[in-house]
This record gives C-alpha cells, sequence and structure tokens, in this order.
C-alpha cells in the first residue's frame, strides 16, 4: 500500500491486507461489507488489493464458497467467525 | 504481492521490456528498411513490436488454453523472425535521416529532451501505480486476467463490476499480464516501468520520423523536449497507470505511418500503417475513432487529387479498428459506454448540452492555460502547410472537436466530464500534434529535396 495514500482510513487498508493473507483456502469471491467507505480511492483500492478473487461491495448474504469481509461495524448475530482482524472479521453464514 | 524487493523487481521488468525490445528489432526489418536515416526509428517501432509480441503472447496462449510464459513468448517471437526475415524491405536510404553534428542549441534541447525523459522515469517510479482510474479499470483487469490466467467473465458480465467499465478495450490489461506473465508475479511498482518506455519510444518515433522527413534536427529536438516536458500527459499523478500514454505512442505511430502512406516514402509505411492501428485500436476507443478519422481523411484526399481510393491504406485503417471493435464484441460482449447517452442528440434540450460542453471546455481548458494555448495557436497559424502538417493536424483536429463535443452527451453533465477526462485525452493528442506542427515549421516544400542529398564527410550514421 506505500504511496497509495489510504491515509484517510488506514484502519480498513489494514484490514485488507490482513484479510488477503487471512482467507481460508479454496475462497470463491468476498462481499465487501464497509458502507462508510467511499466507492473511489477506497473500496476499488480494496477490489484491486484483493484480486483476482472477486470482490462484491454490498451486504447481500455470500454465495457457497464466499465470505464476507465486514468493517466499521459489529457484525451481524448468528454469523460464524472465520477470522478476528483489526478494524474487522471474515464471517461466513453459520 | 510479495516479491524479492523493489530494485531486483525493477531490474527483471527492465529485462523483459528490453528483451521485448530486442524481439521486436528482429522484426522491424519488415516494417522499415534497414539503411542510413532510419535507426531511430527503428528503435522505435521495435518498442511497439515487442509490447505487441507481449500481447500476443497473452492472447494466444489464452485462446489455446495455456498459461502464457517465456517459451511461448520465445515461440511467438522466433516465428514473427521467421516472417520478418521473409517479407524484410529492401535497404533503403533515407538520407535526410543521418544526425550530423548538432548545433548549440541541438544540444540544448537535446539535454532538455533527455531531462524531461529522467524526470518522467524518477517520477514514474516513486510509487506504484496509483490513480484511481488505474485500481478500478486498467489495474484491475490487468491483475484478475494475470491471476486467472485468462479473461475473468466476470468483469463483462457482473453488474457489480460495471465500475471497471466493460466498454473499454483490454489492449492496456493485456500488456500488463503479458509482463506478468514473464515476470512470474504481479508488481505494479516495476510495472510503473512501463510508462517511460512508451515515452521514451514516442520521443525516438517523433524526432526520427521528423528528421528522416526532412526538418532540421534542431525542430526536431525542439518537438522532443516540448513533448518530453509536457507534464500534463507524462505526469504519474494525471495519468499513472491508465490508457494515455500508451494512447499517445500509438497515435504518433498511426499519424506518421499515414502520412507516409499518403506521400509514398518507401515500401513500408502501409504495413507500419496496419501494425500502428493494431497498437491503437486496443487500447482506448479513442484509437478506434482515430482510425476511422484517417479514413475519412483518406476519402477527401483521394477525391481532392482525383486518384482511386487505395484499398491497401484503407485496409490498414479499418481492419484492426472493426477487427477490434468486432473481437470485443464476441468475445466480451456489447457493452453501452457507461455515463453516455448517445441519444440525446435527438432530445430538444441538446444544442444546450453543446454550449454547456464548449464553455465548460473553455473554463477549464483553456482559461487557465492561456498562454500555452495562445502559442500553440501562434505555432499552427504560422507553420508552414506540407502535406504532413495537414495530414497530422487533421487528425489531431479531428480528435479534438470530438473529445469537445462528447461531454455533451455525458449523463452527469458536461462538467463532470471535462473536469475528469477531457483534459487528460487531449493531452494524448499532444505528440502527434507537435508531429504536425513541427512538420509546419521543419519540412521542405518538397520531401524530396532533402533525401537526395549526400552524405557529408565525417557525418554519423543515422
Amino acid at each position: 500500500m506505500a504511496g497509495r495514500g489510504p491515509a484517510f482510513d488506514r484502519r480498513f487498508f489494514e484490514l485488507v491486507l490482513a484479510a488477503r493473507e487471512a482467507l481460508p483456502p479454496g475462497t470463491r469471491g468476498i462481499v465487501l461489507d464497509a458502507p462508510s467507505i467511499p466507492e473511489w480511492g477506497g473500496r476499488f483500492l480494496a477490489i484491486y488489493e484483493l484480486a483476482p478473487i472477486p470482490v462484491v461491495a454490498g451486504t447481500a448474504r455470500p454465495q457457497p464458497g464466499w465470505v464476507t469481509l465486514v468493517y466499521g461495524r459489529p457484525w451481524p448475530p448468528g454469523w460464524k467467525l472465520l477470522r478476528a482482524l483489526p478494524g474487522g472479521a471474515l464471517l461466513t453464514p453459520s | 504481492m510479495t516479491g524479492p524487493g523493489l530494485w531486483p523487481s525493477l531490474a527483471a521488468v527492465a529485462g523483459i521490456l528490453l528483451f521485448a525490445t530486442a524481439c521486436g528489432g528482429l522484426l522491424v526489418r519488415a516494417l522499415l528498411p534497414r539503411g542510413a536515416g532510419w535507426r531511430i526509428e527503428r528503435a522505435a517501432w521495435s518498442v511497439a513490436i515487442g509490447f505487441l509480441l507481449l500481447a500476443v503472447n497473452v492472447v494466444l496462449c489464452f485462446s489455446l488454453r495455456l498459461r502464457p510464459g517465456w517459451i511461448s513468448f520465445v515461440l511467438i517471437s522466433a516465428m514473427g523472425a521467421v516472417l520478418a526475415h521473409r517479407f524484410a524491405l529492401p535497404r533503403t536510404d533515407a538520407l535526410s535521416g543521418v544526425w550530423r553534428r548538432l548545433s548549440p542549441l541541438g544540444w540544448i534541447l537535446l539535454v532538455l529532451s533527455a531531462g524531461g525523459a529522467v524526470i518522467y522515469l524518477l517520477w514514474s517510479l516513486e510509487e506504484p501505480l496509483a490513480s484511481n482510474d488505474y485500481f478500478a479499470i486498467w489495474g484491475l483487469k490487468g491483475k484478475s486476467l494475470y491471476g486467472d490466467a485468462a479473461i475473468p467473465g466476470r468483469l463483462f458480465d457482473w453488474p457489480q463490476y460495471a465500475f471497471s467499465n466493460p466498454a473499454y478495450p483490454i489492449g492496456l490489461p493485456i500488456l500488463y499480464a503479458g509482463v506478468a506473465f514473464l515476470l512470474g508475479r504481479w508488481d505494479d511498482h516495476a510495472m510503473a516501468l512501463l510508462f517511460p518506455f512508451f515515452q521514451a519510444a514516442t520521443l525516438l518515433a517523433l524526432a526520427g520520423w521528423l528528421k528522416r522527413r526532412g526538418s532540421s534536427s534542431t525542430i526536431a529536438l525542439a518537438a522532443d523536449a516540448l513533448v518530453a516536458s509536457f507534464a500534463a500527459l507524462y505526469s504519474p499523478v494525471m495519468t499513472g497507470g491508465m490508457a494515455e500514454v500508451p494512447a499517445a505512442f500509438t497515435f504518433l505511430l498511426v499519424g506518421v505511418a499515414f502520412c507516409d502512406c499518403l506521400e509514398k516514402t518507401d515500401g513500408g509505411p502501409v504495413r507500419r500503417l496496419a501494425l500502428a492501428g493494431l497498437l491503437a485500436a486496443p487500447v482506448k476507443n479513442e484509437g478506434v475513432f482515430l482510425l476511422g478519422a484517417a479514413f475519412g481523411l483518406l476519402v477527401l484526399w483521394s477525391l481532392w487529387k482525383r486518384r482511386k481510393l487505395d484499398w491497401r491504406v484503407s485496409a490498414a485503417l479499418l481492419l484492426p479498428a472493426l477487427g477490434s471493435y468486432l473481437l470485443h464484441r464476441a468475445v466480451l460482449g456489447g457493452h453501452a459506454l457507461r455515463a453516455f447517452d448517445f441519444g440525446l442528440i435527438w432530445k430538444p434540450g441538446f444544442a444546450g448540452l453543446l454550449r454547456d460542453a464548449f464553455r465548460e471546455a473553455f473554463e477549464q481548458l483553456v482559461v487557465p492555460f492561456w498562454l500555452a494555448v495562445a502559442a500553440l495557436l501562434f505555432l499552427v497559424v504560422f507553420a508552414g502547410k506540407p502535406p504532413a502538417f495537414g495530414f497530422l493536424m487533421g487528425l489531431a483536429g479531428a480528435s479534438l472537436a470530438a473529445y469537445l463535443v462528447l461531454p455533451a452527451f455525458c449523463t452527469l453533465g458536461p462538467a463532470w466530464l471535462v473536469h475528469w477526462t477531457s483534459g487528460r485525452i487531449i493531452s494524448a493528442l499532444a505528440p502527434i500534434a507537435a508531429a504536425g506542427i513541427a512538420a509546419g515549421w521543419g519540412f521542405p516544400i518538397s520531401t524530396l529535396e532533402k533525401v537526395d542529398q549526400p552524405i557529408p564527410p565525417g557525418a554519423a550514421a543515422g
């Protein structure tokens, strides 16, 4: 991330980098639940960093093989925690 | 992605680009003749062919469901070299292209040109490719192509990826992937080296063509110095990782090859035009437009000269344009350009939108840079008017007119498009416009006058 100016919300990008390393093997896609992050300069950078894994921004329930990366708010009850990360978590529907 | 560190990665990418250029150098004999006066242009076209080989390696391997790599790249280059040997152009000397001793002013201009290139190189390597459009469009597609080792359908079919503009051609992402496959990893910091390569090739093509076609070294180097220091184009902040810098190079190649075709300078311009078209059309939709504009100029020129339309030149222009468009539709699907509605032309308020587009362009692009615009107008108005000036300025002018009208069709409003896009894409016309203006100031009345001059004793081989 050096030189890319994610300073407006550094914790989010630390979460993205941590999530990239923490994805369960065989992850087929990521639902990025980070509504506070703007598209330009934020969400698109995260989608780029996580490519080639497909990333869809929003709160949709992930398809089989996908995980949800949540940031900036408590994750919904009843979801299985795959990995707690700084500033957020990787989740899957239980 | 993790890698061995910046400096080894930079050295590796530089090695890949130089090797690709060397492979291009084996093929260039089919496009430009050997002989005095061609060396600088051959270097520029070798870079172009090398980049094309990197892209062809990806496309051919994907179509055969293979992973691109060194073996396929070397095989493709070797096959190309054999074909180029078979169809090599006969030796032709272009004595006007021989560089004689530079005047003091020539040296100053050479230093300015080299200085612009060095500054752009250092500026480009300061940080990874980092523009928003790079993340959302060009880099995302390139990284996905590399990561999937295939064309990822999601980028073109899923509505969630509509932000990455599926209607855009994917030549640049394919080139990114081509470098990454040879490097063995995705490294978007070392990849930034591509852009100074594009700039250097542009400067070589510009100066080499101007000199060969009869302009003085001083004029050729003045054009280079101006283009090299044109920070609206050669700035990682403005265009880093995006398609404008590659497009500017391909636009210039189309322009100079088009001039050579119409003025029948040698045996290879139609081939060069076809290759330039193959490079320009898949980089940006504006490249397809440029080829269409060139065809329009060709028709006008033929009517004016009462000649039959040259079918070879027509094919060299239209086949890459149509091929790129149709291939994109066939493989990736038909996509409307985002944020554009060309049906607006039939709406009653279109005249107002057009007025707004011109006003925004004037306020955002002319008023803040009025001195540069005035200097440009001076150079255009008082230039001589050899045919090459007309061809190149006709191409640049048609493109400029289209870029100025386009904001009227933007669904987000003309002000938005002018602010975010128009200046950037207009800046990509700088090299082709510089070639036209320099031709106006530097070309003799008849280019044949200089071609027949003998080489003076002590002249350096061109």
